[in-house]
């Protein structure tokens, strides 16, 4: 058993960590949960019989806590681990992305290697069952990568809140700023936060086929709020669109490779509910369609089983992997966002 | 019984011909007649013929692998030219145009083997046109052996993404068409998984369009005959427009 203790009270918490963990409770138990000191902290924490805090300071001097799980805003992310890691805690869970620029990463990993901390990153996309067995498929067969595309048409968080907790109330986060094309400062400050926040999720599955960034070939934000980037790895080429709209349509999600003989398509579950892994629909050289069978476990979970593995000595704790993954998507981030300030496409 | 005479080189509108029995009628001679031109083998030289033989109409199948003097000669024609696009069809359009959906971003993926690539990138570049009225400029492409990718930007602002890849396989072609926004817009067409789809995401679901089960053979015909009537057709017209645009996107070394 696992004692995890919670930073953040947002709906990464109560939506999606506290429901995951509870499915996991053979695992893990959730003993201290704190916030800045907004005061929803308490309320979340009675629902799982743990102890509340109106700080990471105390979370961590807090002994009972052997996990530490992060989920604050992106900025905050490497600098809660290697507090974690002063703290003396074994294990670390962030939320993506572990870090926001090199510097930040080389410190975190730094860190980690010398302590021995184990690091999971919330990707869950990467943790998805469906997508190992994508990548057998590909592996195994005769096709060659010739293009990914990973599409997402987002509604609302709030509608899939609803359907996996009791909703917290809040106040409103503060409005994004929309998309203005004119101005190109702000623009690429968005699309950047939107690659290492968002296009994170399946950036390393598209490390996992094109390890080698090569060179962005346009990048421009997508209004409302989101971003259109193509870009070249190993010589392949790569498509990362997402939009994020007010209503309407329910979440699409979608990760598409093509091969030289087949188009796999992914379709990812909403954020935060739990209805098994992925869907994967192949269009074989034959052009017949298969669909792969669904697994009951969604990357959601497995992400925690993966921490749960490292703890009991079962996984290999992969820093390398893990540095590599973050590396690429700051790189991306950093060429997308220049790419938008110089003027978005070329 | 008033039938309008189809004359074709070949087998491959028999079935369309059948299937209209009391509107056409095969003929020998083009004289007056429904003339279908195969893009990929039809000369320049005898579609002038059959134009000056007083063809009453063109039908142009196969309009990705027809050469720039095929489509030359068929602009000097003074007859209505249908162009029979299999995965841009009339009536698939006509579908997506009476949703009158405003997409905020429209992507377009296709994939075909060696002699369907520049078709089905045409009906790709044909999608984005459909989903937007505007002139559209292509902003950025890029191209290794075997793919491309393309931003586009359309006159009234929209935006586009157009990717193909040529695949290395025999199999027919296809195309997925998104149409992002609160009502999201999906079409797939694929010839050899013989599907063909149009859904419209919104807040309550999505909706499916029956697909008419019409060859498109006979779609094509239908249309040359309603061009007769005096039906305005732009095939040719936005055929062109397609073109300029694939042409930009490829440059030479895929096409």
């Amino acid at each position: 058993m696992h004692n995890v203790g919670i930073i953040g009270a947002g709906p990464g918490t109560w939506a999606l960590h506290l429901p995951t963990l509870g499915a996991l409770a053979a695992d893990y138990r959730v003993v201290h949960i704190a916030d800045a000191g907004g005061g929803r902290a308490g309320r979340i924490a009675d629902r799982v019989g743990a102890r509340a805090s109106s700080s990471a300071e105390e979370l961590l001097a807090d002994p009972d806590v052997h996990v530490v799980a992060i989920c604050t805003p992106p900025d905050s992310h490497a600098e809660l681990i290697l507090a974690a890691i002063d703290a003396g805690k074994r294990a670390v869970f962030c939320e993506k992305p572990v870090a926001t620029t090199p510097e930040e990463l080389t410190a975190v990993l730094s860190a980690c290697r010398a302590a021995g901390v184990a690091l999971v990153i919330g990707t869950n996309h990467l943790f998805d069952p469906a997508w190992d067995r994508v990548k057998h498929h590909l592996d195994t067969g005769a096709g060659r990568v010739l293009s990914v595309s990973a599409t997402l048409s987002l509604a609302p968080n709030g509608r899939y809140h609803a359907l996996v907790s009791d909703p917290v109330p809040a106040s409103a986060p503060p409005a994004r700023p929309p998309i203005d094309p004119e101005d190109r400062e702000l623009s690429a400050a968005i699309v950047r936060q939107l690659v290492v926040g968002l296009a994170i999720h399946d950036l390393p599955l598209v490390r996992d086929l094109l390890p080698d960034l090569e060179a962005v070939l346009h990048a421009r934000a997508v209004a409302p709020i989101g971003y259109d980037i193509g870009f070249r790895a190993s010589g392949a080429l790569v498509r990362l669109t997402a939009m994020m709209h007010p209503a309407g349509a329910d979440t699409m999600w979608r990760l598409t490779v093509v091969t030289t003989h087949d188009r796999v398509e992914i379709d990812f579950p909403p954020p935060f509910v739990h209805g098994g892994s992925a869907r994967v629909r192949v269009r074989d050289e034959a052009g017949r369609v298969i669909r792969f069978p669904i697994e009951r476990e969604d990357g959601y979970l497995r992400e925690w089983r993966a921490l749960a593995e490292l703890l009991d000595g079962i996984g290999a704790m992969e820093y390398d992997e893990l540095e590599l993954d973050a590396r690429f998507a700051i790189a991306l981030a950093d060429a997308a966002a220049t790419a938008v300030r110089e003027g978005a496409v070329r | 019984m008033n039938r309008v005479p189809v004359w074709v080189g070949d087998a491959s509108f028999d079935a369309a011909i059948a299937q209209l029995p009391e509107r056409v009628v095969r003929s020998a001679q083009p004289r007056g007649a429904i003339c279908v031109v195969d893009g990929r083998r039809e000369r320049h030289e005898n579609v002038r013929t059959l134009l000056a033989e007083d063809a009453a109409a063109v039908v142009l199948a196969h309009p990705g692998r027809a050469r720039p003097e095929l489509i030359g000669a068929l602009d000097e024609a003074v007859v209505p030219v249908v162009v029979d696009r299999p995965l841009l069809r009339a009536d698939d359009a006509e579908v997506v145009s009476r949703e009158a959906l405003r997409p905020r971003h429209i992507l377009v993926e296709a994939i075909g083997a060696r002699p369907h690539f520049r078709a089905v990138l045409l009906d790709a570049v044909g999608w984005v046109r459909i989903l937007d009225a505007g002139e559209i400029d292509v902003v950025s492409r890029a191209r290794t052996d075997d793919a491309v990718l393309a931003a586009l930007r359309s006159s009234s602002g929209v935006e586009a993404t157009v990717s193909g890849a040529r695949l290395s396989t025999a199999v027919e072609p296809a195309l997925a068409v998104d149409g992002l926004g609160e009502r999201r817009l999906e079409v797939e067409l694929d010839v050899a998984a013989g599907i063909r789809a149009v859904r419209v995401h919104g807040e309550n679901g999505a909706l499916v369009h029956a697909s008419a089960d019409e060859a498109h053979e006979r779609l094509a015909l239908r249309r040359a005959l309603a061009a007769l009537d005096g039906t305005e057709v732009a095939d040719l017209d936005e055929l062109r427009r397609d073109s300029r645009i694939v042409d930009a996107i490829l440059g030479s070394a895929l096409a």
